[in-house]
């Protein structure tokens, strides 16, 4: 006996009622629940659904879903962390490197020879702060109008409109300026390692901020071979 | 996950070695397969197999497809060219440990 689509959305709620929030794991869940059920039905014809969903959730564990809900969390985050790796991979390589190794000079330049820089980039960092704080406030509204429209929700998708790691690099970098006084040092090479920490985090936060945002619909086709299905 | 901690540590190359043999699978298939192999000793529990997958795929050793079946999405599992050459050096690290624990354990064993 097979499971009536009806049942297979039941499913689905039951991965929700236990906290799995994202489709990519719960359509993962719901065939392996229904694969159970269908067996258990084969050598029990007359079980109840209920009791033979019962019975399969208990072989998770008594921790249930959550430990795999957890470890999906962190295998998607490093995949979103190779993205954002892939995109950066570009600008340290032909043509882009220019580019980047001209950032880096000129903030050096500015950075060593131009006397109050360091009010100058406290105050640039300031309002690109302000920046990130309207855009991610932005793009995560967007990501929920969306998630309620479809009813679906995407880890990665998730990921790629919190730009929470944007963020993290954005405020973890100001801490280490502020308590090493790194901007007022003399030190060229303290100099030049400032310039270039500072070109890398940019990098970083354009790319999680800008970059994947753009590309979200892309790169989830290639994450998820389901997106195309159930969209 | 199973009977014993001991097949924690192996369940990557349990894994990687059922894909080899069988080309793509699905998570409820290998737990039923590893259950069949090994007669019923060996049982892979959920709470283990979908991380250990999910790492697997994070680290671009495998690769997925997705197939409706019936009336649901099914996720299939194969290996990536880097998961096949991953599987090769997994089995002979697996290959060692059982070289050397038989040695350890009973000295006067041996594999010829």
């Amino acid at each position: 006996m097979k499971l009536s689509t009806t049942q297979i959305e039941q499913l689905y709620k039951f991965t929700r009622d236990h906290y799995v929030e994202h489709y990519d794991l719960q359509t993962e869940l719901v065939d392996h629940l229904a694969n159970g059920i269908e067996k258990r039905w084969e050598n029990n014809p007359k079980l109840s659904f209920e009791d033979a969903l019962n019975a399969e959730f208990k072989e998770f564990g008594i921790f249930g879903f959550s430990d795999i809900i957890e470890k999906h969390t962190s295998a998607i985050s490093k995949r979103y962390l190779k993205i954002i790796f892939r995109f950066m991979r570009e600008y340290i390589k032909l043509p882009k490197i220019i580019g980047t190794l001209c950032a880096v000079s000129l903030l050096f330049y500015f950075i060593r020879y131009v006397s109050f820089s360091e009010w100058v980039i406290g105050f640039a960092y300031f309002g690109f702060f302000l920046y990130l704080t309207i855009l991610t406030f932005k793009e995560k509204r967007k990501y929920n109008t969306k998630a309620k429209k479809t009813g679906k929700r995407w880890k990665l998708e998730e990921m790629i409109y919190n730009t929470g790691y944007g963020w993290f690099s954005v405020l973890n970098l100001f801490q280490i300026m502020y308590h090493l006084d790194v901007l007022i040092s003399d030190n060229y090479i303290v100099q030049m390692l400032t310039a270039m920490i500072l070109v890398f985090v940019m990098l970083f936060t354009y790319i999680s901020v800008n970059v994947l945002p753009e590309k979200a619909e892309e790169l989830l086709r290639e994450a998820y071979p389901e997106y195309e299905l159930s969209v | 996950m199973g009977n014993s901690k001991l097949y924690k540590g192996s369940l990557h190359t349990i894994i990687l070695k059922l894909l080899e043999e069988n080309g793509k699978m699905y998570g409820y298939e290998i737990t039923q397969k590893v259950k069949e192999i090994t007669n019923g000793e060996l049982n892979i529990t959920e709470g283990a197999l979908y991380p250990a997958l999910h790492k697997l795929e994070a680290e671009d050793l495998l690769d997925v497809e997705v197939a409706k079946v019936d009336n649901r999405l099914r996720k299939y599992y194969k290996l990536t060219e880097k998961g096949s050459k991953e599987t090769v050096n997994k089995l002979k690290e697996l290959e060692n440990y059982i070289r050397n624990m038989q040695v350890l354990v009973n000295p006067n064993w041996s594999i010829e």
